[in-house]
């Protein structure tokens, strides 16, 4: 693996927990002694930039809407889609993980539809435990990680219901898939930016520098 | 950010235990999971609705929640009397009809009024001044409920004095149903000149005047401690009332809010649709001119709402209810 000086990283910031994952990339580059600094991005011109790009949790419908605003002419989402091709990585945390989904289905109102980035060969049901009452943590196991659990925080999550051959399940039971991985494109329909464990960004920051 | 709080018992009061076998390790209700939503919703547009139809341009606007009430704040201005939640059916029609998350506003102390908002399943309570106070001694105790609260403040000391009672979020009270958006600034600026005053005192390690200030502002010194060291309210803080155009939206995002509620401005307009879709555009892209200037385009002075300024005024609902 050979280590790169300079990696930037960027935070789609049109909606979400943006800062959170801001906090939390810059205190393991800093760690790892590299310079640079997470930034925020909101204009197609500024994802030209970047190894890395985190699409935060949040509200899918609202970053479905912004991201594809037609005063923008869909130039945000097409950068995203050619960036990717030329080895951008992505992590996408719960709205995040909808946005990269294939296929995305709301559980309780069937007749819903949203532009997603369909970058990634999943199927995706929102809300599949229902409303905020229903959110919950729970410890889970993360492939690669160890024995040590690692604090699932689930707030409205969707669930990855299906996924491709060349799709890498990383953390599931026996029903529903918390974690993805495809190529450089990783998935989670929980929140490791609202916990102190750093070990899901950091495998992220791994999967950029690999 | 991480939870800075000093964990104590009465905190934990809101967690509900698992229900099945398959969900031993399932904990619900819990502080973060509450202030995790809140966070969820941050760069968004919380609009204020009364039926299923609004409800839907507010979702197709891309607001991040609703605001379930029977009447807007201006109509709550003009009808007068006594004002009480939305009817149960249609909070629960607009929970059938939309993904977003769905809030609806209880009166303030009105315990068992937010009991039964609970059970609706609504994703979050506001225990609202627009509505007539029903204890005028004491709000709500928020801990003891798995929907996360959010409530309005003044200041920086009630502020804290609801986010010791368990508010997940905070929304500035601003003016509701005047569609004037000083009071608002009013507030976040309070708020922001307090917690830099005592960040201040944080950075040069003189507790005993940060202990001083708890005690002027009846608050905990844990709360004002973990404010005062992330030089931030320690839950999400959103900007309300009077907000009525993008560039007002914009104005609060700079002044540091964490997002926007919109109340009577949206619906009480005679463009609805463009309007929503303006000021979620504006409270996303804040700091680009460019961009709100495009979003204030879209809108039209001549269809906004009317204002309501001091003399007209003759209610202050963000003076109503109890502040101990």
């Amino acid at each position: 693996m050979s280590k790169k000086k300079e990696v930037q990283i960027g935070v789609l910031a049109v909606q979400g927990d943006v800062l959170e994952h801001v906090n939390m990339m810059n205190e393991i580059l800093h760690k790892k002694g590299i310079k640079s600094n997470t930034i925020l991005v909101r204009k197609p011109e500024q994802i030209e930039q970047l190894d890395g790009l985190i699409i935060p949790g949040g509200e899918s419908t609202v970053m479905s809407r912004l991201v594809s605003e037609m005063r923008f002419d869909n130039k945000l989402v097409d950068t995203i889609r050619e960036k990717v091709k030329n080895g951008m990585a992505i992590l996408g945390t719960c709205a995040g993980t909808i946005m990269l989904s294939k296929t995305s289905k709301d559980y309780v109102v069937k007749d819903f539809s949203q532009v997603l980035l369909e970058l990634m060969d999943i199927d995706v049901t929102r809300n599949k435990y229902g409303r905020q009452q229903v959110s919950f943590e729970l410890p889970i196991t993360i492939e690669g990680f160890g024995k040590q659990p690692f604090p699932g925080v689930f707030i409205r999550a969707p669930v990855i219901t299906s996924v491709g051959k060349n799709v890498e399940i990383l953390a599931r039971n026996s029903e529903e898939i918390f974690a993805a991985k495809q190529g450089k494109l990783l998935a989670a329909t929980f929140h490791p930016e609202l916990t102190d464990d750093m070990r899901f960004h950091e495998y992220f920051l791994n999967l950029i520098l690999s | 950010m991480k939870n800075l709080f000093s964990e104590r018992s009465y905190m934990k009061k809101g967690e509900r235990p698992h229900r099945t076998a398959y969900e031993e390790d399932v904990v619900r209700g819990t502080n973060r999971v509450k202030r995790g939503f809140a966070r969820m919703t941050k760069g968004g547009v919380i609009m204020d609705v009364t039926s299923v139809e609004q409800a839907h341009i507010a979702e197709d606007a891309g607001a991040v929640a609703v605001m379930v009430l029977d009447k807007l704040p201006i109509d709550v201005r003009r009808a007068g009397g006594v004002a009480r939640p939305a009817s149960i059916p249609i909070i629960m029609d607009i929970l059938d009809a939309i993904t977003i998350p769905v809030m609806a506003k209880c009166r303030l102390g009105h315990t068992y009024e937010a009991k039964v908002l609970q059970e609706t399943g609504a994703d979050c309570i506001d225990e609202s001044e627009v509505l007539t106070p029903a204890d005028e001694f004491r709000h709500i105790w928020k801990w003891d409920f798995v929907a996360p609260f959010v409530c309005g403040a003044l200041d920086l000391g009630s502020a804290l004095r609801r986010i010791d009672e368990g508010a997940a979020m905070i929304r500035t009270k601003g003016e509701p149903g005047t569609g004037n958006v000083a009071e608002a600034v009013h507030h976040i600026r309070l708020v922001t000149n307090e917690i830099n005053e005592i960040k201040r005192l944080y950075e040069v390690k003189d507790y005993q005047q940060l202990m001083f200030k708890a005690r002027k502002m009846t608050c905990s010194f844990d709360t004002v401690l973990e404010t005062a060291k992330i030089g931030r309210l320690p839950v999400v803080n959103f900007a309300a009332g009077g907000i009525t155009t993008p560039a007002d939206a914009a104005q609060m995002m700079m002044l540091g809010a964490d997002g926007i509620f919109v109340g009577s401005g949206i619906f009480k307009s005679e463009d609805p649709l463009n309007r929503a879709s303006a000021v979620v555009l504006a409270t996303s892209y804040w700091d680009s001119p460019d961009v709100v200037f495009e979003a204030q385009e879209m809108v039209s002075e001549e269809k906004a709402m009317m204002g309501l300024t001091g003399s007209e005024m003759k209610l202050r609902m963000q003076d109503r209810g109890a502040d101990l």
